[in-house]
């Protein structure tokens, strides 16, 4: 049937008259990761802070106890360079991401692998630490360090599951922006705060 | 000092290192989440800017096209 030309007034407005929908300023996966990175960051500074104040107040000669391992700086200065170019080499992935999808994945997996290498590496310096005899309750040291590297630790692993994920789907071409953001902003975490944890608890 | 007050973490509170590590930890934690905060709220003010530019500028090449022009 024709529509009427008296008809033609009450036909909804197409979607060309419509007003566009409201787009998010960031992605929701982005924004709910920098809220839950900002709250981390402030856990990670009250640990730091009270490690502070406890190594100033310790007694010379104290710190570590006597007769129990120092930590070490030299064997830890590997995985701190190899998290540092993880978080690099995925800044590249990034960067790559938009222009070559093809580079940017291989860029992605050498950051995971790098980061997970860290972990890797983590590992078997708290097992010769462990067998040398600094435990969670041998001093205070081994008190703080295993919360404030463990902690790290677990930030890590949950980490580089996002960025796995990500990477996953990046493989099969089903990659989201927001998700790929947002397990970058992870590892980006990850990686700016172990420097710091590495420079105030080790030396 | 005894072997106990090594296990203690506020057994060394007023010594002088420990006040100045009071001091500066004090500044620490209490900038740290405001730096963060306006951070982020700058980031977003800025992305929200540069959405509403991106917006208009699409608006206005959508009215060239449907005025014929």
């Amino acid at each position: 049937m024709n529509v009427a030309p008296a008809d033609a007034a009450v036909i909804p407005p197409t979607a060309m008259t419509l007003p566009k929908p409201n787009r998010p300023v960031v992605p929701s996966a982005v924004l709910g990761t920098l809220i839950f990175v900002v709250a981390e960051v402030m856990f990670f500074v009250g640990m730091i802070s009270a490690f502070t104040i406890s190594r100033s107040g310790a007694p010379a000669g104290t710190w570590p106890v006597p007769g129990q391992p120092t930590l070490p700086t030299d064997a830890t200065m590997l995985p701190t360079v190899l998290l540092v170019l993880s978080g690099v080499v995925l800044l590249v992935g990034q960067v790559l991401h938009a222009k070559q999808k093809s580079l940017a994945k291989a860029f992605v997996l050498v950051a995971w692998l790098l980061g997970a290498a860290f972990v890797g590496l983590q590992g078997r310096e708290w097992a010769q630490l462990l067998s040398a005899g600094l435990t969670l309750t041998s001093s205070r040291l081994g008190a703080f360090f295993y919360l404030i590297v463990g902690m790290h630790g677990v930030h890590a692993i949950g980490a580089l599951g996002a960025l796995g994920y990500a990477a996953f789907q990046l493989l099969r071409g089903s990659l989201k922006g927001g998700l790929f953001f947002g397990a970058q902003v992870f590892w980006y975490f990850v990686v700016l705060m172990w420097p710091i944890i590495y420079a105030r608890v080790y030396f | 000092m005894s072997a106990l007050v090594f296990a203690c973490s506020v057994c060394g509170a007023g010594q002088e290192g420990t006040e100045w590590a009071y001091l500066v930890m004090t500044g620490v934690v209490s900038l740290t989440p405001l730096a963060m905060i306006g951070g982020v709220a700058f980031w977003l003010y800025r992305a929200s800017k540069a959405r509403d530019a991106e917006d208009a500028e699409e608006a206005a090449q959508q009215r060239t096209s449907t005025s014929g022009v």
